[in-house]
């Protein structure tokens, strides 16, 4: 992508499944930031339909966790935007591809 | 009035590294200085999204801060008026090395002469084998009050009105001039019509430094011009290249009548949108 600021990455995102909690995507939404956001998280299949939506508050530096119950095999990526508290400028996740 | 260059050199501020009033200013991430910076530097970091040098605004990204923020951030660093303010950063990119400047712009801004910027930045600093330290240097807190250079920036309105009299230059990537490639916070293709397109990571060796000024005049002359005041208007994404470019037209290359367009393609193609042209050369 071409651009002329260089936004920090800001957030990270760390999904993982357990075997014993089939069908349910746990996913760590990481803060990397000193300052608070929101991420507004999507799941997607390969249709690009969406499946599953949620935002999440996060103050700097926090960690938080998400579950996630679905049909995994129908989950193509985890996408979506985040921004800065108290702004409505929307900025875009690092797509996470899942079952690729 | 200005007494030292624009562009400084390792090897000139290691000379005057012992000098009263000089002020070095680190604008890289806390724990980047830490692990060591040059003797002496104030650690001022710079995020694009929230730092002493930056705010978001009406959504707007790299909008300056009040001149109250502004005044306290350069007293805190021990800046009077009669200081010398040395600018450095990493130059491992095109955003280190416009940050750097951009924060030079604003230091500018805030009234003060004496402002120049670190050639190569911190990386070059140290690949030459020059004194860094882990000690965290304390600066004096000053009082500091300026007369601020309003006159630096004009709105998306001055610009309507000048587009087809004033010289427009867009800084950004020729791709996102020309319309090929979008960025998020601007996300309809183009160019503001009749600008003309410098890209401003042209500007730099593949080091991080400035490429000698002999080919950075020629390249602004074929661009701009050579009358010096003739009026122009500089604009980018959101504020971080235009801010080069002014800065070596007005500071280097003494153009007297040369504004940024600080909001940039970002605010150009908020409501009411400015006139487009799209996929041209101009």
């Amino acid at each position: 992508m071409s651009a002329c600021v260089e936004i920090p990455q800001c957030v990270e995102l760390k999904p993982s499944t357990k075997k014993e909690a089939e069908g349910v995507l746990h996913i760590n939404v990481i803060n990397k930031c000193d300052y608070d956001l929101i991420v507004f998280l999507q799941i997607r299949d390969k249709q690009n339909q969406l499946l599953y939506s949620t935002s999440i508050d996060l103050k700097a530096s926090e960690e938080k966790s998400v579950e996630v119950s679905m049909n995994l095999t129908n989950a193509a990526a985890i996408s979506g935007e985040w921004s800065l508290k108290g702004t409505s400028l929307k900025l875009p996740l690092k797509e996470i591809p899942l079952n690729p | 009035m200005r007494y030292i260059p624009p562009i400084v050199t390792t090897d000139w501020l290691e000379k005057n590294l012992d000098s009263s009033n000089l002020v070095i200013i680190d604008i890289r991430p806390k724990n980047e200085y830490i692990e060591g910076h040059i003797p002496r530097s104030v650690n001022i970091p710079f995020d694009p999204l929230k730092s002493a040098w930056t705010t978001v605004r009406d959504d707007l990204l790299l909008e300056l801060p009040t001149p109250e923020e502004l005044f306290q951030t350069i007293g805190l660093a021990g800046i009077t008026q009669e200081s010398t303010v040395v600018v450095v950063n990493k130059v491992d990119t095109s955003f280190n090395r416009a940050d750097i400047v951009r924060v030079a712009v604003e230091l500018i801004y805030a009234g003060l002469d004496n402002v120049a910027v670190l050639d190569g930045g911190y990386n070059k600093w140290v690949k030459e084998g020059r004194l860094v330290t882990k000690e965290v240097y304390q600066p004096t807190p000053k009082l500091y009050r300026g007369t601020l250079r309003e006159q630096i920036f004009v709105n998306k309105q001055q610009v309507l009105e000048k587009l087809g009299q004033a010289v427009i230059i867009d800084t950004r990537d020729p791709d996102v001039y020309f319309g090929i490639s979008i960025e998020p916070w601007g996300p309809i293709p183009g160019h503001i019509p009749t600008a003309k397109n410098l890209p401003v990571p042209w500007l730099w060796t593949p080091e991080g430094l400035f490429r000698p000024l002999d080919v950075i005049k020629q390249v602004v002359e074929n661009i701009a011009g050579t009358t010096k005041d003739k009026e122009i208007i500089i604009y980018c994404g959101v504020g971080g290249y235009s801010a080069v470019l002014w800065y070596l037209m007005t500071q280097v290359l003494e153009y007297t009548n040369v504004k940024i367009y600080d909001g940039g393609w970002q605010k150009w193609v908020k409501d009411p949108r400015g006139p487009i042209s799209v996929y041209r050369w101009e």
